[in-house]
């Protein structure tokens, strides 16, 4: 019996291998994100929320993809023939996905500040060409590990000589999703990783050279023969640097040595499927995104695994994982009704992670800066400006920390005021307009009946501040 | 060891309050040895206000002058109230008060570049991108009761954050005086559109999104909104107004940005900020340092003076802690281009405020490049401090990884204050 049912399980994977191969080719190896998640949910005995309209979709992954909330002629889009696919794809070829996603990486790899020797601006133009040439994931990751040059020609450089202090913590947390630096000082207390891990892969940057050249710094690698052996005697083996597995390099190349191993491995494909559903969805598989550990695994294993197969068999295609997750059940699931949270309150935290309902999430200082611009210009902003007002936005104190996860950010006091002092004037005389460029949506009966006194610059800035508008959900 | 042979302790400790803050000192130590960390609510300081020296000061051309040596330069020296204390004539008049002062002239580090240098002289921990060290405003800030208006405050361009002790102790920076209490008067008018925000996150349609009480940022943008309702409420924003003090007090403290930002942070301590810093560019005098060092002290001195004069008649005087640094001192050598470089190995800093009045640490030899007796670190300057402030310099602390970490980089007491 059971092997028959053995023989029926793999007859019908055949067939719908086939079914799948003939109907939708390109989507073969895709991950089946909702298939595994509803295995979690039944096991934890979950109850995933509904998924939500064509507007609160078309809302959130214009806000995901394109860096700001929907104007009133795509939400137009709506009242025809709307097809999400269609919706991601025109967003996947637009200019704004690369520029929008180009600065998301920048903070992830160097934060939102600028030291007098890195040029961010270098580093971010450099990310947008990649990914409007589309390159592979783990080619961008190469490159920024191994990039020699300038920083002002260069920008993958950039990457490297703002971390010059310390380039492991950002190479673990970035590309292998685990945090090396606790043991800078002392073995880690739970986890496999030793100091002397650290301060191995840490060898694989003494050849790095930073040279000051007039507005910026040069990074080249000296050659690992020139680089002095621990005591001064014939190297040994232990003079190598030694990835985590445990290999040493074979050649004098170290730096690429190490951009190579560490995009070969298994823990980088999974650190950047972790990265692009956190982008997406709003918290990791493993949470903090770059906090893997023994005592963190991913909250739902399986898919954790198949976002990083995915990656892999697809020559870690950032934009078909990007389509895979936006067109998921998982990416249109509703937040939590008043009427839940009084039923489940202790459950809560389960269902955001295991992705059986969306938690509202604030929007990204760029997000907020570039819905404000669009919809009172109808401009873009140049990259660097938008720079300067999201660190303005965040309050100055604020947007300094370099974490390497560009979710947790936190609007200080000062970056409050400076959002609620900038001058407004409303684009549009009516409230259905201004309802609709802010909140994605029309008002309500009360809300027309309630706010028809109110002059429409007054209500423009009220609905620009918020919570419905601070937050996606 | 003794700096200045006619400087001995029963010198210092002559007047009541010097003893006081002995007295305090001691039973500070006593309580170490009990090993029993009870409140430090009785420390001599509870606010701070810092003279940031943005480039790094020469110590030779203002409190600690060389004359008649090759390393003097051509400034000359004028002797002070305290006995054997020559000040540089560039501090003519702080000279005359010179028993207001405490002289630390035995602080050195081995970090000579700008950037690491003020984050070492901030945090009291060498620059690391990777592991954010909190400043020593934010500790004043968090060791406190939250209040309506800011706890730290940063006036000029460079912020130095709160790190792992949260975003609600980071400084309040304020660049140009003038365009931000224009940006919070204008908020304070228009404080029926903050009202109105209230009204959409509390009733309609978008209670669906609120609903969640569970949901931390929701709560925390709610938090936030009420913060700043307090804070335009608060007289913070009163206290950018320069304009509200008589012609005579500006003028006294001097018509440019270093003198307007030491009034405006005279009223954000009474205000009730506990720790403002001002940043004061222009010391990285390479070239041309004299006349440079000159023009500065002329701006400094009035500034320092109205300030002193200030707390002493507003009664904030006794336990309000007056810092005066860089981030290094600058070469005794005088370069080609009659400059002065980059000093790590001696670090000038002056304290000022309640008891503190009188003393003189340490020295840095006969031409300032040979300094006799025991040298402190960076770590002990910020060990001292965080004690005159009532921060448990010893205090284990966590980050946001969860790693444990001590407030200080070890350290101890800077022999002299105790």
């Amino acid at each position: 019996m059971c092997r028959i049912k053995t023989r029926l399980g793999w007859l019908l994977v055949w067939f719908s291998a086939v079914w799948l191969a003939v109907a939708c080719p390109a989507d073969a190896d895709d991950a089946p994100i909702d298939a595994l998640l509803e295995q979690a949910h039944r096991s934890a005995g979950v109850q995933a929320r509904p998924v939500c309209s064509d507007a609160v979709f078309l809302r959130r992954v214009t806000l995901d993809l394109a860096g700001r909330v929907p104007t009133l002629a795509e939400l137009a889009t709506l009242r025809g023939d709307f097809r999400r696919v269609a919706a991601v794809e025109r967003l996947l070829e637009s200019e704004e996905f690369d520029q929008y996603w180009a600065q998301l990486w920048t903070n992830i790899l160097i934060g939102r500040r600028q030291d007098n020797r890195t040029d961010r601006e270098s580093l971010r133009r450099w990310l947008e060409h990649a990914l409007a040439d589309r390159q592979p994931l783990d080619q961008i990751a190469f490159d920024l590990m191994s990039a020699q040059g300038v920083t002002s020609l260069d920008g993958a450089v950039n990457f490297l000589v703002a971390n010059r202090e310390d380039p492991v913590t950002p190479v673990s947390r970035v590309f292998l999703g685990v945090q090396l630096e606790c043991a800078r000082c002392h073995d880690h207390p739970y986890d496999r990783w030793s100091q002397t891990d650290y301060v191995n892969m840490k060898r694989f940057f003494e050849p790095v050279q930073f040279r000051d050249v007039s507005g910026g710094a040069r990074v080249l690698d000296v050659g690992a023969r020139d680089v002095g052996t621990r005591d001064g005697g014939t190297r040994t083996d232990g003079d190598l640097p030694r990835f985590l597995t445990g290999a040493r390099p074979g050649t004098a190349a170290w730096r690429k040595e190490l951009a190579l191993m560490t995009v070969r491995s298994w823990p980088f494909a999974r650190a950047m499927g972790n990265r692009v559903w956190q982008l997406l969805m709003g918290r990791g598989l493993v949470h903090p995104v770059d906090g893997l550990s023994n005592e963190n695994p991913a909250s739902v294993p399986a898919l954790h695994q198949a976002l990083a197969e995915q990656l892999r068999t697809q020559g870690f295609d950032l934009r078909q994982l990007i389509r895979t997750i936006c067109i998921s059940d998982a990416y249109a699931r509703t937040v939590m009704e008043p009427s839940d949270a009084l039923r489940a309150s202790i459950a809560h935290e389960r269902h955001y992670e295991l992705f059986a309902a969306r938690r509202p999430r604030p929007l990204l200082p760029e997000q907020w800066v570039l819905s404000y611009h669009r919809m009172i210009f109808d401009e873009r902003l140049t990259p660097q400006r938008l720079n300067q007002r999201a660190i303005e936005w965040l309050g100055r104190a604020s947007a300094t920390s370099g974490a390497s996860d560009p979710l947790s950010v936190f609007q200080n006091s000062q970056g409050l005021l400076s959002e609620l002092a900038i001058e407004v004037s409303a684009p549009h005389r009516d409230i259905d307009s201004l309802f609709q460029c802010t909140l994605s949506r029309a008002p309500d009966a009360g809300e027309r009946k309630d706010l028809s006194e109110i002059p429409s610059d007054d209500l423009f800035y009220a609905l620009l501040h918020c919570n419905e508008f601070i937050f996606s959900h | 060891m003794t700096p200045n042979p006619r400087l001995d302790r029963r010198n210092l400790l002559t007047s009541t309050s010097a003893t006081g803050l002995s007295a305090w000192l001691g039973t500070l130590m006593s309580r170490k040895a009990n090993a029993n960390p009870s409140t430090t609510s009785s420390a001599p300081f509870k606010r701070c206000i810092t003279l940031w020296m943005q480039g790094g000061p020469s110590q030779l051309d203002t409190f600690d002058p060389k004359p008649g040596t090759p390393n003097g330069g051509p400034l000359q020296s004028i002797p002070t109230r305290v006995p054997g204390l020559s000040f540089c004539e560039t501090l003519g008049k702080l000279a005359t008060r010179a028993d207001e002062l405490c002289l630390i002239r035995n602080l050195g580090s081995n970090q000579g570049e700008h950037e690491r240098a003020s984050h070492l002289l901030h945090t009291g921990y060498e620059f690391i991108s990777s592991f954010p060290r909190p400043s020593l405003g934010a500790h004043v800030s968090a060791s406190q009761t939250i209040t309506d208006v800011p706890g730290y405050v940063i006036l000029g361009p460079t912020s130095y954050g709160p790190a792992y002790l949260g975003d609600q102790h980071g400084p309040f920076v304020i660049d140009d005086v003038r365009a931000s209490s224009q940006m919070l008067e204008r908020l304070q008018r228009r404080s029926d559109r903050i009202d109105l925000i209230g009204r959409f996150n509390g009733s309609g349609p978008s209670q669906n999104a609120t609903a969640d009480q569970q949901d931390r940022a929701l709560q925390g943008r709610t938090r936030q909104i009420e913060t700043v309702r307090r804070l335009l409420r608060s007289p913070f924003a009163g206290s950018l107004r320069i304009d509200d003090e008589s012609p005579q007090t500006q003028a006294r403290y001097g018509d440019h940005d270093f003198g307007r930002h030491a009034l405006v942070a005279r009223r954000m301590l009474e205000a009730g900020v506990r720790y403002v810093e001002i940043q004061m560019p222009g010391w990285d005098t390479h070239v041309g340092n004299f006349p440079a060092v000159r023009k500065l002290c002329a701006q400094l001195e009035p500034a320092w003076l109205a300030l002193m004069d200030d707390l002493k008649s507003s009664g904030l005087w006794q336990d309000t802690l007056i810092l005066w640094m860089g981030e290094f001192g600058r070469t005794p050598l005088i370069n080609g281009q009659q400059g002065r470089d980059h000093y790590p190995q001696s670090i000038p800093v002056v304290l000022a405020g309640g008891p503190l009045g009188g003393r003189v640490i340490g020295s840095t030899g006969r031409d300032g490049s040979d300094p006799t007796g025991k040298q402190h670190h960076v770590a002990d300057l910020f060990y001292t401090l965080m004690t005159l402030l009532g921060i448990d310099p010893e205090a284990q602390l966590t980050t946001g990884f969860g790693s444990p970490t001590s407030a200080t980089d070890g350290g101890s007491l800077i022999d002299g204050l105790t």
